[in-house]
């Protein structure tokens, strides 16, 4: 399978942090990526690194085979919905239909039309004028009438109402389904607004990618067991160990193993993605918290 | 992308239209009504030599309404840097439309460059088809009066005004660029372009070529043209010394015809306050001199074509700093 967006060392230093750091990743084609963390964790800037908005500090980045954001056949395969979903408040809706128009020779006029009809939008609204959910519609249909092979959303649910985040996925699952190949990276803080979309998932924390993979694998390989207390060393060597959490008689671990489950005295279950998720993100959290606390000695 | 640019330009393009129609017509009421006295009173006599009363009397006529319609244009190209070129790049970046606009299928260097060029050359016309009308109402005014080197009419005709608009339009966006908050470009924009506007004209106009000097006699022409005597014992120096055909830049003291300071005595017995006249005949028979350095007159046009290169130059330094900011800097 190729790879649509291909890193490698990736990083960019913002004012003398690192907002991403040692990335390297490799998204197949035709996939809905979710890509998650939490806020400021690094979504933002490797969507931007993708898109060529940004210039990595060190490492480097390849989109559909090329350097991001350069020159215009480039720019027409990537599609870009930037955080806040950003229009033109003076401009009406059919103003935007025809600056895409203008401004993409792929440009899909009956779709984004059609795409507009449906949502009611008033084409003679300003955009000034759109509540945020119809806001953030304008800013898709125009990524997607532009027909790229790979759309990148960054936040795009973020400020909408569950009603208004239900329809804009919705736009977006038509959008992956019309063609064959197409690839979304959609990125938010909140898992459950990405699991019923995406098939594959990428979560970044503290500015690094900690978990990535399609999602019945990640599904798949791992495990949650509870059963009598231990200690995780007592657990057999191939299950690495995610998350652990003791009581005083019971112990819960999250592992991940790409063998089968051997049989013990626990129950056994499959976690789901939220679970996961969680876990990657509190274990995180503590080998933080451990460093702070050994540097604090 | 041209239609793009138009369609988010088109309200202040509109302004920027219905003032010209009003500037124009006014320039060509103020031009009518020069031309016509000019027929009436100078147009049969000029060649001849006319009354002296009358020739001053027609340029005291305009002078002031010259003078301030001359200073109004110059702040043409500084109004166009402000309201056409500070907000054009920082507008999009303080309302984050950059990041639509950067990720259709067109480059940010051409998406930049359509915008600079077409309203750009906008702002050019603009200030030319003011400085046209202006250029032709005032020509005869311009004749008789002599003064094409004054700082404000060298500013407001020929095609110096528009590498004025070029560059003040350029400085706008580039200030935009790189405050990317409108309102603050706008400022910065006005301060810099009066500041430049103030330091060309004089610390660098006067030496686009080297100065001639000359040795200018103090007849009693000479003296009656003058501003003021200003005498400080031995040491005379005469204020506003003009040339024809010239643009005096500075003159020495007064000397006598041996290149010797002429004697405090003789010019206190000449100094007659209250009596212009008196004291100029007395002043002319001293035979003294000054020594003045000047630009003579026809090198107005190859001074025209230095400044306009000059501001054509900063307007290209301008814009490639537009271009890398935009490529390199900017996110």
């Amino acid at each position: 399978m190729t790879a649509v967006i291909e890193a490698h060392g990736l990083g960019k230093r913002y004012r003398g942090r690192w907002a991403l750091e040692e990335c390297t990743l490799s998204i197949p084609a035709g996939r809905v990526v979710g890509l998650v963390g939490p806020n400021g964790a690094g979504k933002s800037t490797l969507l931007n690194l993708a898109c060529g908005q940004l210039t990595p500090t060190t490492g480097s980045i390849r989109v559909l085979g090329h350097q991001p954001g350069t020159g215009p056949g480039q720019l027409a395969r990537v599609g870009f919905v930037a955080q806040d979903t950003p229009v033109y408040a003076g401009l009406s809706v059919a103003d935007h239909l025809r600056f895409g128009a203008r401004m993409n020779p792929a440009w899909d006029h009956e779709a984004a039309h059609r795409r507009i009809e449906r949502l009611g939008l008033d084409p003679q609204q300003k955009a000034g004028r759109l509540s945020g959910g119809q806001r953030a519609q304008l800013a898709l249909a125009l990524a997607a009438a532009k027909q790229p092979e790979l759309l990148l959303l960054d936040e795009p649910v973020a400020a909408l109402d569950p009603l208004a985040r239900r329809s804009f996925l919705h736009g977006l699952t038509e959008f992956a389904a019309e063609r064959e190949g197409r690839t979304i990276v959609l990125s938010s803080h909140v898992i459950a607004d990405l699991e019923r979309v995406c098939d594959y998932l990428l979560l970044i924390s503290g500015a690094r990618v900690r978990l990535a993979g399609p999602c019945e694998d990640l599904i798949a390989e791992h495990y949650r067991i509870v059963g009598p207390r231990r200690a995780a060393s007592a657990l057999p060597p191939h299950l690495s160990v995610v998350q652990e959490d003791h009581t005083d008689h019971q112990s819960a671990f999250l592992v991940r193993t790409t063998e089968p489950l051997p049989e013990g005295n626990w129950q056994a279950e499959r976690p789901d993605l939220e679970d996961l998720v969680l876990a990657y993100l509190d274990r995180d959290r503590q080998t933080h918290n451990s460093h702070d606390l050994e540097g604090l000695r | 992308m041209i239609w793009v640019t138009w369609r988010q330009f088109r309200t202040q393009a509109i302004a920027g239209a219905i003032a010209l129609a009003a500037a124009a017509i006014y320039l060509l009421v103020l031009g009518l009504n020069i031309h016509n006295d000019y027929d009436r009173s100078l147009a049969g006599c000029i060649a001849t030599g006319c009354a002296p009363g009358l020739v001053s009397g027609f340029a005291d006529k305009y002078s002031t309404v010259v003078m301030l319609t001359d200073l109004a244009l110059m702040t043409v190209p500084g109004l166009l840097g402000a309201f056409w070129g500070a907000p054009l790049i920082s507008g999009e970046l303080a309302a984050g439309t950059h990041r639509l606009a950067w990720h259709q299928s067109v480059t940010r260097s051409r998406w930049l460059t359509v915008k600079l060029l077409t309203i750009g050359l906008g702002a050019v016309t603009l200030t030319g088809l003011l400085d046209l009308p202006m250029s032709w109402g005032a020509s005869q005014y311009d004749t008789v009066k002599a003064a094409r080197f004054s700082a404000l009419v060298f500013g407001a005709r020929g095609i110096v005004p528009l590498s004025y608009a070029a560059f003040a339009f350029t400085l706008g966006t580039a200030t935009g660029v790189l405050l990317r908050r409108p309102v603050a470009a706008m400022g910065l924009t006005l301060a810099l372009f009066a500041a430049v506007q103030f330091t060309v004209p004089t610390a660098l106009r006067p030496n686009y070529l080297p100065a001639r000097t000359a040795d200018i006699r103090l007849d009693a022409t000479t003296l009656s043209h003058a501003d003021g005597i200003i005498q400080n014992g031995s040491s005379l120096v005469i204020d506003g010394i003009s040339l024809p055909d010239a643009w005096v830049i500075s003159a020495g003291h007064a000397l006598g015809s041996a290149g010797q300071p002429p004697s405090a005595e003789k010019i206190n017995t000449c100094l007659m306050p209250g009596q212009f006249d008196g004291t100029i005949t007395c002043l002319a028979r001293q035979d003294l001199h000054v020594t003045a350095t000047y630009q003579p007159n026809t090198r107005y046009w190859p001074f025209q074509l230095i400044e306009a290169a000059l501001y054509t130059a900063m307007t290209a330094a301008l814009a490639g700093f537009c271009f890398f900011w935009i490529r390199r800097r900017t996110t």
